[in-house]
Formats: C-alpha cells, sequence, structure tokens
C-alpha cells in the first residue's frame, strides 16, 4: 500500500487516509483538544506527505510513522500559538497535556460510573509523557518500539513510563477497586 | 516465558503479555499456562490479582471514532487538494517581493470585488435573508452553507437567501456575532489571495471586511464600541478599504484586530480569544485572570471604562465561571467575587471598597 502511494497511486493514498483517519484524529485530539486545528493537521500532513511521495523512505508499517510525523506536526503548531501568546508558563519541549474523558472508556458492567470517574481522576494526574504514553498503549495497541518511534524516546525509557503509571494505578486504584468489588460481592 | 515469575510484582504482571492475553482469555495456551502456575504459586496470587484487576480496568479504553462528517469532509478535502497543481503555502509570499506584490494586487482587486458586490447586492435587490436577535436572546442561525452563527441580542445578519457557489460568501452584521464558517476550500493552506468560487468567506461589518476559509472567530461592532474581530481558531484576513488601496491584518488564533477610526488604521493586540466569544455559552470562565486583564476585557467588549477606589484591587484575580448575559450581569457578579460594590453611570464604572 505504501508502495503504491509512494508510486503516485491515489487510490492506495486516500486508502491509506481512510484506514487511519480515526486513530489520528482520537490521537491528535488527545494531543490538541480543538477538532479544527486537529482536522488541519491531519490534512496538512497528508498533503505534505503527497507532495513529498517521490522523496519518502519505504515504511514497513504504516500506522507509528503516520503518529509520529502528526505528533510533529501538532507540536510545530502549539510552539507557534504560544510564541504568539506570549504564555507566561513556559513550553516543555514535545509534552502535550493529554486529558481523559468519560467517552474514552467502555462503561463494562463490572465497574461502575464511580469507578470510571476515579480512573479518569487518577490519569489526569498522572506526568504528562505518562499519560501519552498509556494512550498509544492501551488505545491504540502500539508496542513499546513503536512508541518510542513516535515519542522519540528510547524503549526502554516508554517502558519505564509505563511501569510509573501503572504503579501510580495500582497505588490510588486497587484500594478503592477492592472495597467496591467487596461492596458488590455483599 | 522464560521471565521469572516468582519474581514478579503486580506492575510486571500487568506488563506481561503472555499474562494480559490469559486475562483476556485470547491465547488458550496463555490461559492453561496461567491457570497452572498460579495453582502452583500460591505465594503470588495476590499480585496476579492485583494485576487482573487492573489489566481488566485499562482494556475498557476504547478510542472513539472520528465524527463521519469530519472524516468525509476531510477526505474530499484531500482529493480535490492533491488532484490539483500544489499551491503555494499562505505566508510563503513573504520572502519575494514579487509574489507578494502580485499578491496586494490580487488582493486589492478582491477589495475593490467585494466593494462592487456590496453595491450590487445593495442595489440590485436581491432576495435577502434577514436575521435579527432580540436584545437579551442569542440566536443560532444556520447558513445555507452549513456554516453556524450565533447572533448576539439586539443584533442584525442580511444574507443572500440563495448562494451562488462560484462567488464568495457574504453577509452583512451589525451587532456581535461568533462565527463557525465551514470550510470549502479544496487545500489545507490556500491562501486567501487565490481562494476561487465559494471558498471564502466575507463577514462585512462597519467599515471591515472579514475573509475566512473556515474557522471560529467573533467580531464586535456596537455603539461606542471598537469595531473589531476576535479569533479562537483558524485563519482570518481582515481588511478595511480606503479610498485609495486597504489596510489588512493576517490574524492567528488568538489575535485581537481593531479599527480605531481616529487614526483610520487596524490594531493588533493579543488576547484570549475565548473570553471574547464566551457570550456564546452565558459565561465566562476566567482561571487566574488578573482584573486589569478584565478590566480590558468590559472596555473591549461592552466600551465601558473601569476605575478602581484602591489600586490595589488591580492586583486581585479571577477564578471560575461568571455569567456573562450582559454588562451588568457580569459587572455584578465581578463585584460579588471581588468583594466590592460596583457603579455604574452611563459607559463609566466604578469599584467601590466595601466598608
Amino acid at each position: 500500500m505504501w508502495d503504491a502511494f509512494r508510486q503516485g497511486d491515489e487510490e492506495a493514498f486516500t486508502a491509506i487516509f481512510s484506514a487511519e483517519y480515526d486513530a489520528l484524529y482520537g490521537y491528535g485530539m488527545k494531543l490538541l483538544g480543538d477538532a479544527e486545528l486537529v482536522r488541519d493537521s491531519i490534512q496538512e500532513v497528508f498533503q505534505k506527505l503527497w507532495e513529498r511521495r517521490a522523496a519518502l523512505e519505504p515504511v514497513e508499517i504504516i500506522k507509528p510513522y503516520l503518529f509520529k510525523v502528526l505528533r510533529r506536526q501538532i507540536s510545530d503548531v502549539i510552539k507557534s500559538m504560544n510564541r504568539r501568546a506570549a504564555r507566561q508558563q513556559a513550553y516543555h519541549e514535545d509534552e502535550f497535556a493529554v486529558v481523559y474523558s468519560h467517552e474514552d472508556f467502555l462503561i463494562a458492567e463490572q465497574f461502575s460510573s464511580e469507578q470510571n470517574s476515579r480512573l479518569l481522576t487518577i490519569l489526569n494526574q498522572l506526568p504528562t509523557r505518562q499519560r501519552e504514553v498509556i494512550y498509544l498503549k492501551y488505545f491504540d495497541g502500539f508496542s513499546y518500539e513503536k512508541i518510542s518511534e513516535i515519542m522519540n524516546l528510547t524503549a526502554q525509557s516508554v517502558r519505564n513510563l509505563v511501569y510509573r503509571a501503572i504503579q501510580t494505578l495500582k497505588e490510588l486504584l486497587l484500594t478503592f477497586l477492592v472495597l467496591v468489588l467487596q461492596a458488590s460481592h455483599r | 516465558m522464560a521471565s521469572d515469575y516468582t519474581r514478579f510484582q503486580t506492575e510486571d504482571f500487568v506488563l506481561d503479555d503472555s499474562f494480559r492475553a490469559y486475562v483476556a482469555g485470547s491465547d488458550a495456551a496463555a490461559v492453561q499456562f496461567w491457570q497452572g502456575w498460579l495453582a502452583a504459586h500460591p505465594a503470588q496470587r495476590t499480585a496476579a490479582e492485583q494485576a487482573r484487576q487492573l489489566v481488566l480496568v485499562l482494556a475498557q479504553a476504547r478510542q472513539p471514532a472520528a465524527p463521519a462528517q469530519h472524516k468525509a469532509e476531510d477526505l474530499q478535502r484531500l482529493q480535490r487538494a492533491i488532484r490539483k497543481p500544489a499551491v503555494a503555502p499562505m505566508l510563503r509570499t513573504q520572502g519575494r517581493r514579487r509574489s507578494r506584490l502580485v499578491a496586494s494586487l490580487l488582493l486589492f482587486l478582491l477589495a475593490l470585488g467585494t466593494g462592487y458586490g456590496l453595491w450590487t447586492k445593495r442595489t440590485l435587490l436581491q432576495p435577502q435573508t434577514e436575521y435579527t436577535a432580540t436584545a437579551g436572546q442569542p440566536r443560532t442561525v444556520q447558513l445555507p452553507d452549513g456554516s453556524v452563527v450565533v447572533l448576539n441580542g439586539g443584533s442584525r445578519l442580511t444574507t443572500a437567501t440563495a448562494w451562488d457557489s462560484d462567488a464568495p460568501r457574504e453577509v452583512w452584521l451589525e451587532g456581535e456575532a461568533y462565527f463557525q464558517v465551514s470550510h470549502l476550500a479544496s487545500a489545507a493552506n490556500v491562501a486567501f489571495a487565490q481562494a476561487t468560487g465559494n471558498a471564502k468567506f466575507v463577514v462585512h461589518v462597519g467599515e471591515l471586511n472579514v475573509s475566512v476559509l473556515g474557522t471560529k472567530f467573533n467580531v464586535i461592532n456596537r455603539p461606542g464600541v471598537l469595531n473589531k474581530v476576535t479569533l479562537n481558531a483558524g485563519k482570518v484576513l481582515v481588511e478595511h478599504p480606503r479610498l485609495l488601496g486597504h489596510d489588512e491584518q493576517l490574524m492567528k488564533p488568538g489575535d485581537l484586530v481593531e479599527y480605531a477610526p481616529a487614526e483610520h488604521n487596524l490594531v493588533t493586540r493579543v488576547v484570549k480569544p475565548a473570553y471574547y466569544s464566551a457570550w456564546v455559552k452565558g459565561s465566562v470562565q476566567f482561571d487566574h485572570t488578573p482584573l486589569t486583564e478584565i478590566i480590558q476585557l468590559l472596555r473591549d467588549t461592552y466600551g465601558l471604562r473601569v476605575t478602581v477606589d484602591d489600586p490595589a484591587m488591580l492586583r486581585q484575580t479571577i477564578t471560575g465561571s461568571l455569567p456573562n448575559a450582559n454588562a451588568d450581569v457580569l459587572l455584578s457578579a465581578l463585584a460579588k467575587s471581588l468583594g466590592v460594590r460596583s457603579e455604574r453611570s452611563g459607559q463609566q464604572v466604578r469599584f467601590r471598597t466595601l466598608r
């Protein structure tokens, strides 16, 4: 598919767009939170890819590559917005404030909405990088290696970030889960 | 399965692929292995049970699909863009003098064109639709192209009843409105000067023409308040036609562009656009916002001049959501949260300390 696109196959290109749009949109919304800017960013990424198709490298797995390019595009958008708004708070290179919401989790039967709220609170209090890693791992199912490519980190630091996030979840969530489960067993 | 599971802690189980397959029941071999292993290692059962619960919680993660309409529109936009010869990205003309000259000539022609359009529309009596919002009652209007306009109370919007697909979309505004304009241009980054057909959307307001391709912005033109535009997202070109040529400002999100009639020119400032469009929701959300910034907002949006008794008040910040249905509602909420008394006479407001 990727090779067909590089040779100028329009159908292959739009098929890639259609196949990956939802995932890119979801990730973009997590990074940026503004639907119009996310749509413009995705558009920009694909139009640039089309223009430069002849010069592109072969890519084995398309999705993480697109995530990486979109992440860079959005980082540029945020940087230029911050420069203009002359925000007081410094923008940390490549850190995005991912925010989780109720739509992000299916409310399975065994979990109450209270537990879900609790989970969201805990997730949203994690450090920004941990939040993003959790998104890529559990929402998009990327491996550590793919996440390290997307976020420009080593696989080991991705692993450490996930580990620390799970550690926090364990400490804050499990006491709560046990209480609720006991209550529901009665 | 080379790992030494006896040393595993909860976190390690959560991150182990084979353990996750066991919890999900997706791999019969993993299920069999773990059932056997856990039976043989009772010491690890608590950690494994905790891990099982965490895996279940995380398995609830789901990716919401993008709105189907966005997907379809964006695919069309992409298809149109790649079937055309590449267009020069918008800001690139800046570095090259010649193309810049050409661009400004084109813009000048466009300005003349919109002036002409205004003239023809007003004199040839094309069927028009007029939307008005009664005082104190904002009203939401959907235009023929799908764009949405929220008209603030006491405002009026006029437009042609039927829209032509090969002419810019045009509306005339008196008062204040918040626009969410549908994007009809094929390329993401097409320049205003190159926008053809109905790609461009023009708001004629007071002395200004506000051109956009698809974006969110707020426009104010009220008696006693300078004509101004604030941009929430996207790109906007504000033009002020003059006898010879015109002024123009290309806006970025966060910009406020204001027309100062005394100096006959356009002035740009950086603001928080959400404050300016907050009337749409009926309340404005402040977050450690200095009072000085709110005083500027009151002046920008309602033409109010606020003075304070005690300069120390100016150093206070406001956090929280205040109702802003109109100037008086906002003033009284503000006074309450500051613990002061507000006295208004005409456009002059004084915050007095309570004693």
